[in-house]
């Protein structure tokens, strides 16, 4: 049942002031207004509500279901196939979960498994890339899986990554226990300054470390 | 208070990218994208889903970051710019703006396998909906408090930098805006120190009952912890001096109870500190 056939008397003319957003609305009296699936040109306080958001296309249920299952259907053996070897978006074009024709956003991709991707928090990431003014998001399972996650996306055995002093304690633990012991790289931090011409420098604070562990001190 | 438009200066002209915690900030307060950064962390533990209920964490890819252009000039990514195998192009090539994160899901979280349940990423979801109504109510609660503790004989000093009597108010002030009578909006967790040190702190911390003594940050309940002996307490005494961790440092996360209840509650905890 898609709760947007139903035709509305109410529904048939565009909020005024609501911007890009209304483009398909329509204002004649025996179609109902489409419903919005990109809410890029709407307000923040708008964006926190919807974004990410899809229609349930079995029962109508405003609110996302919670999606408690870990793995997914193939249709058949090409889209297993297709699926592993990441041919795929989402299964079929007209598929989507937005809904025939619509295209499907950057976080979705034809699931897999819930360990890489899941649709409660597909809604999730795209409401976040959306108020943050993203592109994608990844949601992980806490705060130390997504500074560890992000940096071992770009750093790895030998790089040395650059910090801050004042950085949030869970996140000086990663750097200079987990890190350096089981990806063996290396952490600075320090303070910026600013140069009597006014351009930034940044200034490491020595660090004493054995040739293999690294773990900053001040020294001064 | 971190100048973030400085340090993405110097992240650039370096060719690196910039990750940024937004944690304690949030997108309704700063934009870490809109100052510089390349990437923004997140514990959504803490305001986004706002209250106390489910711990997760996000990756955001700030689609801004010329991985190219970097490699050129002597940076290696190879997740994001090289082939993971035969016949499949680069994530770069595939996914464009979205390549970084696109390799933080299938390189690392799928190999290392830090899920998020998807009813925490519900949660999560739900708790953000109303995000800028309990961010308003954090940030204004938070101002009058941080004012009504200077004014305190037992309080030694306030650390929210939307305070003007703060070395960093005036970066405050340019990231975060102000309210109507010129307070910086800079959040709701903040440092306060209290006279007598260790047991003075001992002393505050015991005597306060609507604030919770606990871990954790940006719930709907008012939280204390004391830094010192929790979250800094494998550090070594050089660096927490240096990062200014003293034994009558007290971390406070004002959450959206009544302020004149907290305002209440942390005076009879002050009146501990004074009988000492």
């Amino acid at each position: 049942m898609n709760p947007q056939a139903i035709p509305s008397a109410v529904e048939t003319q565009a909020a005024p002031g609501a911007g890009a957003g209304t483009a398909g609305a329509s204002t004649t009296a025996e179609s109902t207004a489409s419903p919005i699936y990109d809410w890029q040109s709407f307000g923040f306080e708008t964006r926190q509500v919807h974004a990410g958001e899809y229609p349930d296309k079995n029962h109508g249920l405003r609110v996302p279901p919670i999606a408690l299952s870990a793995g997914y259907l193939f249709d058949d053996f090409d889209d297993q196939v297709n699926r592993f070897n990441g041919s795929i978006h989402w299964r079929a074009e007209n598929d989507g979960p937005r809904g025939e024709g619509e295209a499907f956003s950057p976080s979705e991709h034809a699931p897999i498994y819930s360990r890489q991707g899941n649709p409660s928090n597909w809604v999730a990431e795209e409401r976040l890339a959306s108020l943050e003014g993203g592109t994608v998001a990844v949601a992980v399972a806490s705060g130390q899986a997504a500074i560890s996650a992000a940096l071992f996306t770009l750093a790895g055995r030998g790089d040395h990554l650059v910090s801050t002093a004042s950085i949030y304690g869970g996140t000086r633990i990663l750097f200079g226990r987990s890190s350096s012991a089981s990806a063996s790289m290396s952490t600075t931090s320090g303070t910026r300054t600013t140069t009597p011409s006014g351009s930034a420098r940044f200034v490491p604070r020595p660090k004493r470390s054995t040739p293999r562990r690294c773990r900053t001190r001040a020294t001064t | 208070m971190t100048d973030l438009r400085r340090i993405a200066e110097v992240a650039a002209r370096h060719n690196l990218p910039l990750v940024v915690d937004n944690t304690v900030g949030t997108p309704a307060l700063i934009r870490p994208f809109e100052h510089g950064a390349n990437i923004v962390v997140h514990s959504t533990t803490k305001f986004l889903t706002g209250h106390g209920s489910a711990v997760g964490g996000a990756i955001i890819d700030g689609g801004n970051f010329d991985w190219a252009a970097a490699e050129a000039a002597g940076r290696s990514f190879p997740l994001i710019t090289q082939s993971a195998r035969a016949g499949v192009a680069p994530m770069l090539e595939r996914f464009g703006t979205g390549a970084y994160a696109r390799a933080a899901r299938e390189s690392v979280v799928n190999d290392i396998g830090p899920t998020l349940s998807p009813l925490h990423g519900f949660l999560l979801h739900q708790g953000i909906e109303t995000l800028s109504l309990r961010m308003e109510r954090h940030v204004e609660s938070s101002i009058k408090i941080a004012r009504w503790l200077e004014d305190q004989p037992e309080v030694v000093s306030v650390d929210y930098a939307g305070l003007p009597s703060n070395a960093r108010y005036n970066i405050a002030v340019r990231d975060y805006g102000v309210d109507a009578e010129g307070y910086g909006r800079t959040g709701s967790v903040f440092g306060v120190t209290v006279r007598g040190g260790l047991e003075g702190a001992r002393a505050f911390v015991n005597g306060l009952r609507i604030f919770s003594r606990m871990t954790g940050i940006g719930d709907t309940r008012s939280m204390v912890l004391h830094p010192l002996t929790s979250t800094h307490s494998s550090f070594a005494p050089e660096l927490n001096d240096r990062l200014g961790i003293t034994p009558g440092l007290l971390r406070l996360s004002v959450g959206l109870e009544s302020a004149d209840d907290l305002i209440r509650d942390l005076r009879a905890a002050l009146d501990r500190v004074a009988a000492l």
